[in-house]
């Protein structure tokens, strides 16, 4: 098969250099695609899991009534903490960061107590159980508002979807295109040897003799796509990483991108292999019947 | 060993290539198949190579009915027939060694098994010392011997040979057609279509004429020398 291999390379290289190089530009995209969407994903949850909402209490409320509340929202299993904040505090605190614009408020306490609350770790990424818990604790006693960033939720939901959809979408249309791609250029290899694929069926090669140096073939070409897509994929997310460090240095988003996980990337080499395989083994299939020979001349 | 009943076999046109053949090859004979261009030769060839089925009737090679064959059935026919043509069918990239040893090779017999059948094979056909060159470096003429030794290395019961001379100058010819004659005095059934009426008038052997799809003549025809005397 090393031997069949060999052949072709040497006897088409042109041929075999542009559909590995076609490959390799398909799953560089996707590799990177891969990465963006992994990155996404994970910065956008570390963001997520700050999601928090504050309780707005009415100036009227009695301690044995704020109490009762407390009790309440800590029975709410979505919740992970409830912290009471009470006016003297909420103004102290102000004070302390915000001095010189608050120096003429002194006398008067105009900010309301209130509770922060945090979500688990799993419904920090739903918006509509954080909505359902709003509004159902904006109907408790002694609520004046509750505040958690609404639209914030609601965009960062949408834009996950998004974001996956569209990956998805791009993935699988270039997976097909690489398909596409490999069949073709073993269409061409396979139609410039049928008469090598004649000649055996006429000795009596069984199909598996046939076509197996042409499944090996794909499978090479789909492995070395993976593996070029994969090098040069990490050397684009390098160069990205180090503008990024210089460029949003404030963000400190650099230390949060990672490039794919080694699962990941063996997906992608294993895809790139199957994908070889499959285009490879529909294309010698529909030449290679037992009968090649018979249509091509008949008197 | 080789046996046509009420064949017919009809191309998208309609082309009649064959119509209502009715033939009988019996083991170890040595027959020529003449007819114009068109009369339906080569489509008789690739039914007898399990490379074509007929429409209707029967087609028996080798005690196998060619249109019950399964696509997995074929390529074991295929081994128990040699089959040389016109243009040769060598593969350009590989050596006349190579090209011998490709039906033990896919039988998968041993190394040492195929060096001595194809240094049997090559040996007849006079070829032993030229097994390293490829075809584009040797003439036409040893093309065609190679491609006599590759039928034969897997030593068949059918040799069938579509117009082996076609391409050759008339002493390239007249050796080919020697070449199976001794193949033939060693048992095996050998069938040749050609257009050469010079090499078959030379020998005293059965000719079947084919026209239009159907058989026009079939019997002994004695040599020119024979006819001389």
């Amino acid at each position: 098969m090393w031997k069949d291999l060999c052949r072709t390379w040497k006897k088409h290289t042109g041929t075999q250099l542009a559909t590995l190089s076609v490959l390799v530009a398909a799953f560089t995209i996707i590799t990177l695609l891969l990465t963006l969407s992994l990155n996404t994903q994970r910065v956008l949850a570390s963001w997520g899991d700050s999601v928090g909402m504050t309780v707005y209490l009415e100036d009227s409320m009695s301690q044995e009534q704020v109490s009762k509340l407390k009790t309440q929202l800590q029975e709410m299993h979505e919740l992970e903490s409830v912290e009471f904040f009470s006016k003297e505090k909420t103004k102290k605190d102000l004070q302390s960061e915000l001095s010189q614009v608050l120096s003429g408020l002194e006398s008067e306490n105009l900010f309301p107590a209130s509770f922060l609350l945090k979500f688990k770790g799993n419904h920090s990424e739903e918006s509509s159980i954080i909505e359902q818990t709003g509004r159902n604790i904006a109907a408790f006693t002694g609520v004046e508002d509750v505040s958690y960033g609404q639209d914030w939720v609601r965009n960062y939901q949408s834009f996950i979807v998004n974001v996956y959809q569209l990956g998805a979408v791009f993935i699988i249309a270039l997976l097909l295109g690489g398909a596409f791609v490999i069949g073709n250029s073993l269409r061409i290899a396979i139609v410039q040897r049928r008469d090598e694929i004649e000649i055996l069926e006429l000795v009596g090669a069984t199909y598996q003799m046939i076509r197996r140096p042409y499944l090996f073939q794909g499978l090479f070409m789909g492995f070395w796509a993976g593996a070029f897509s994969l090098a040069i994929s990490y050397a684009v997310y390098q160069l990205g990483v180090q503008a990024m460090r210089e460029q949003l240095e404030f963000f400190a988003i650099s230390s949060q991108i990672k490039f794919l996980p080694l699962t990941w990337m063996l997906v992608v080499l294993i895809a790139a292999m199957f994908l070889g395989f499959i285009g490879s083994y529909l294309t010698v299939r529909s030449l290679n019947h037992g009968w090649a020979a018979s249509q091509r001349v008949q008197s | 060993m080789i046996q046509f009943s009420h064949v017919y076999k009809t191309y998208p046109g309609p082309i009649h290539a064959l119509k209502n053949l009715d033939l009988e090859i019996k083991k170890g004979e040595f027959v020529f198949l003449t007819g114009p261009s068109g009369a339906g030769k080569t489509t008789l060839f690739r039914m007898i190579s399990g490379f074509d089925r007929p429409n209707s009737g029967k087609v028996i090679v080798c005690g196998q009915d060619i249109s019950e064959l399964s696509a997995k059935d074929l390529p074991q026919f295929r081994r128990k027939i040699g089959v040389v043509f016109q243009d040769f069918r060598l593969l350009m990239d590989r050596t006349l060694y190579e090209n011998v040893a490709l039906p033990l090779m896919i039988r998968k017999e041993k190394n040492s098994y195929i060096e001595k059948k194809v240094a049997e094979a090559l040996g007849s056909v006079g070829l032993w010392f030229k097994k390293d060159h490829y075809p584009a470096q040797v003439s036409g003429g040893e093309q065609q011997r190679a491609a006599v030794a590759r039928a034969l290395v897997h030593q068949p019961g059918v040799l069938i040979a579509d117009e082996p001379t076609g391409n050759l100058d008339p002493n390239l010819s007249e050796e080919i057609i020697q070449l199976f004659e001794r193949v033939n005095a060693q048992g095996t059934t050998v069938f040749i279509a050609t257009h050469d009426i010079d090499l078959v008038k030379k020998r005293t052997k059965r000719i079947i004429e084919l026209k239009s799809g159907s058989i026009s003549k079939d019997g002994y025809e004695k040599s020119d020398v024979e006819r001389s005397l």
